[in-house]
């Protein structure tokens, strides 16, 4: 009897193991009505998957602040984790989150039939975006991610390096590459374009207005060659075959920081948050750099900034639960919200790139001391970067197949391999190859 | 029932009446010990095989935009064939297959030196030498390349100027050079592991036989030859195979050096890399599949072939 009683009570132990492990499972997964409706007497629970170290303090801080919704942060241990543990919970349908950040391009989260339509449930919290940041959000009329922009483009300058040349800082790339048609005898270069990383290209290309992607219809328009793309493609050739660019790799920052902070090397673009970075491993030339607009390609002024990341809501995640979302990205983004982010380690609150208003004491809580040679015109600049920032360049539905590629050709063409037109030719030649095995309708322009 | 009839009964096996004779309770009581082994194959090896072999005969399509979903329809062996037809994985794989035929032969070598080296030192001084010899081993792969990548970095890193002090301008990075800075690496961390193995066939020596040739006269590189070395050729084959399996899955080495030679270390430079692409770059999880079934197949055989050539030798 005692032998039978234990078994009975190893599998009723058993049994609770497993249901216990079932409710825990369930927990996250949010995504159904019964949840909604197991917690319509309480708040609203939505678990939101970040790797941003401060997400926990600010949701311990909002769950304070109000009872209607308890956030529960899951922190990732990297963007990469996230968008692999992402996947696999969505090829497993179950335990998704009410709210992922974002690792992949507006795109393709709705062409992985990742992102819900969330184009009702964001109307009440719609006007604290800028328009740049709700472009980055849209697709096709709707919303299917948090609005959201890059931190805006501009230019800094060493001015040991101006002095010497007797010029100012560039207001264009013909100047830039004036500039390094002088300073190139010396082994002075104008510019860094690491081979792993196209961003540069892609940024002048938006600039210069060019159009990759573009909805026709019931299918994609694809242009990697339109006029845009090839004064940007040109531009970067004179770098190229005039010798004036460094190809420092962001893999190896001690080697890329030495040659920054060396004197030899006359400009490059920036955003606000690579600045911290420089100030520390840059010590040799801080303070020596001016900053200034981004440089001018056609005689107007623009600020590139493609987003890569947008946030998003999981398909599948009901009305109750998308609404709990936007009451959290309404406190994140208010001025409580963004104090209750501050990073305790180093004392900063990020910049709110894609918010509309007024921005200006959070730029200037993230300009370094001594870094910049003309400090004072750093807040307007970076504030007009921050306002002006382009929005809206649409990066189709297979960038995950594609932007390696372009990382491939990219790569060939900054060490001379082939020219950069002929890496935008290969990509766009992949990208219909691409798009055709994934039965995507498209014409090549 | 009719076995039990017509087996012997012996006091050690007594089978009557139905009853588990005791000769196969006891092969059950010692099989019962492989349980936990057993069933971590079963969850770990055969049904995920078993799951792959199912993706890999669907294919997932779009149609107009590409916006939502996608419709997953079974395609055969479709995958396979495209498999079988694609340049970019042979090539990969030819490319890995080169580099194997040159790394391998040299961490066997440089391995077995080692392995017979600390075999002739007294036990102090070889249990010291075990340890820091395994040390690159035990350091993970990714870990091991970020500080090779520093040590290469023509900028920052200590190789390129002790080099110059010969003259000799060495870029680490460079595309003529950047397979033997992978190699090396390869070669630095495998060394340990395989000496390891050897070293432990090496104590295995019956002491008389050394002893024996000793006697008669045998210098210590006869005894080496003679008698270790062909003690060793077992733990050899072993670890040969071992390092052919891991040279064919090379993947995070080329992936952190894409970085620093992207004109050379392309996103499908190694078949592992590709694999990795197509299923969580491209997305195509089932073309990945089939990819990684080929890639298991090749390795089974290279491996029998191996254990072949070795029974061949026995």
């Amino acid at each position: 009897m005692k032998r039978s009683h234990n078994m009975a009570m190893r599998v009723g132990a058993g049994i609770a193991a497993v249901a216990t492990l079932m409710g825990m499972a369930a927990c996250g997964s949010t995504n159904n009505a019964g949840d909604t409706a197991a917690t319509s007497n309480g708040p609203t629970e939505i678990e939101v998957w970040t790797w941003s170290t401060t997400g926990q303090q600010q949701a311990e801080a909002f769950n304070k602040s109000q009872n209607e919704v308890k956030v529960k942060v899951v922190l990732q241990a990297s963007n990469t984790a996230q968008q692999q543990n992402f996947r696999n919970a969505f090829e497993a349908k179950k335990s998704l989150p009410d709210l992922v950040q974002g690792f992949a391009p507006l795109t393709t989260n709705v062409a992985n039939g990742w992102a819900e339509d969330i184009t009702d449930s964001i109307q009440p919290i719609l006007g604290i975006f800028s328009d740049g940041a709700k472009k980055n959000a849209e697709l096709n009329g709707k919303y299917y991610g948090i609005p959201v922009a890059p931190a805006g483009q501009y230019s800094i300058s060493n001015t040991d390096v101006l002095s010497k040349y007797g010029v100012d800082a560039p207001k264009t790339w013909d100047e830039l590459l004036a500039l390094g048609k002088k300073s190139n005898a010396d082994g002075v270069k104008i510019f860094n374009l690491a081979g792993e990383d196209p961003s540069v290209l892609m940024q002048l290309a938006q600039e210069a207005g060019a159009n990759w992607f573009s909805i026709d219809g019931d299918s994609w328009k694809v242009n990697f060659l339109d006029e845009g793309s090839t004064k940007a493609a040109d531009i970067i050739q004179q770098m190229i075959d005039g010798k004036m660019v460094s190809n420092e790799t962001w893999t190896d920052t001690g080697s890329l920081y030495k040659f920054f902070d060396s004197g030899n090397l006359a400009f490059m673009t920036t955003q606000y948050w690579s600045v911290p970075n420089f100030k520390t491993n840059m010590p040799n030339t801080s303070g020596k750099w001016k900053i200034s607009a981004y440089p001018e390609i056609d005689g107007t002024a623009k600020v590139p900034g493609i987003v890569t990341q947008v946030d998003f809501v999981p398909k599948g995640t009901d009305k109750a639960h998308q609404e709990a979302v936007m009451k959290w990205e309404k406190y994140i983004n208010s001025d409580e919200g963004i104090e209750a982010g501050r990073d305790k380690a180093s004392n900063t609150v990020p910049l709110p790139t894609g918010l509309s208003g007024d921005l200006t004491k959070y730029v200037k809580a993230n300009i370094p001391d001594g870094f910049y040679s003309n400090p004072d015109d750093a807040v307007d600049i970076i504030n007009t970067a921050t306002k002006d920032v382009m929005g809206g360049f649409n990066l189709g539905p297979d960038y995950d197949a594609w932007f390696p590629e372009l990382q491939d050709q990219w790569g060939k063409a900054v060490n001379g391999q082939i020219t950069v037109k002929e890496a935008l030719k290969n990509t766009q030649d992949f990208v219909a190859k691409d798009l055709k095995s994934k039965g995507i309708n498209y014409t090549v322009d | 029932m009719s076995n039990a009839k017509s087996a012997p009964a012996t006091p050690q096996s007594p089978k009557r009446g139905g009853h588990i004779s005791w000769r196969t309770l006891e092969a059950l009581k010692g099989a019962s010990f492989t349980w936990p082994f057993l069933a971590g194959f079963i969850f770990f090896v055969i049904i995920p095989v078993a799951m792959a072999l199912q993706v890999s005969l669907y294919s997932k399509q779009k149609s107009g935009l590409g916006l939502g979903e996608a419709t997953t329809k079974f395609v055969g062996m479709q995958n396979f064939v495209e498999a079988v037809k694609d340049v970019t994985f042979w090539t990969g794989l030819g490319r890995v297959a080169l580099y194997a035929i040159i790394v391998v032969p040299l961490t066997q070598l440089l391995s077995m030196a080692i392995a017979l080296l600390i075999d002739a030192s007294s036990k102090r001084m070889a249990s010291r030498f075990r340890i820091f010899l395994l040390l690159p081993y035990m350091t993970p792969g990714i870990v091991a390349t970020t500080i090779w990548i520093y040590l290469y970095s023509p900028s920052v890193g200590p190789l390129t100027p002790f080099f110059k002090m010969f003259g000799l301008n060495v870029n680490f990075f460079s595309s003529g050079m950047v397979w033997g800075s992978i190699g090396q690496m390869a070669i630095w961390g495998g060394l340990g592991f395989n000496m390891l193995i050897m070293y432990g066939s090496l104590q295995a020596i019956p002491g008389e036989i050394i002893e024996a040739a000793r006697l008669d006269g045998a210098s210590e590189l006869r005894i080496a030859v003679s008698i270790k070395v062909p003690y060793m050729l077992t733990s050899v084959a072993l670890t040969t195979m071992l390092n052919i399996i891991a040279t064919v899955q090379l993947f995070d080495q080329p992936f952190l050096f894409r970085s620093v030679s992207p004109q050379t270390i392309t996103k499908d430079f190694t078949p592992a890399m590709m694999i990795y692409n197509q299923a969580f770059q491209v997305g195509n999880l089932n073309y990945a599949t089939a990819l990684s079934i080929v890639l298991a197949v090749i390795m089974g055989i290279a491996s029998a072939i191996i254990y072949k050539l070795q029974n061949r030798e026995n």
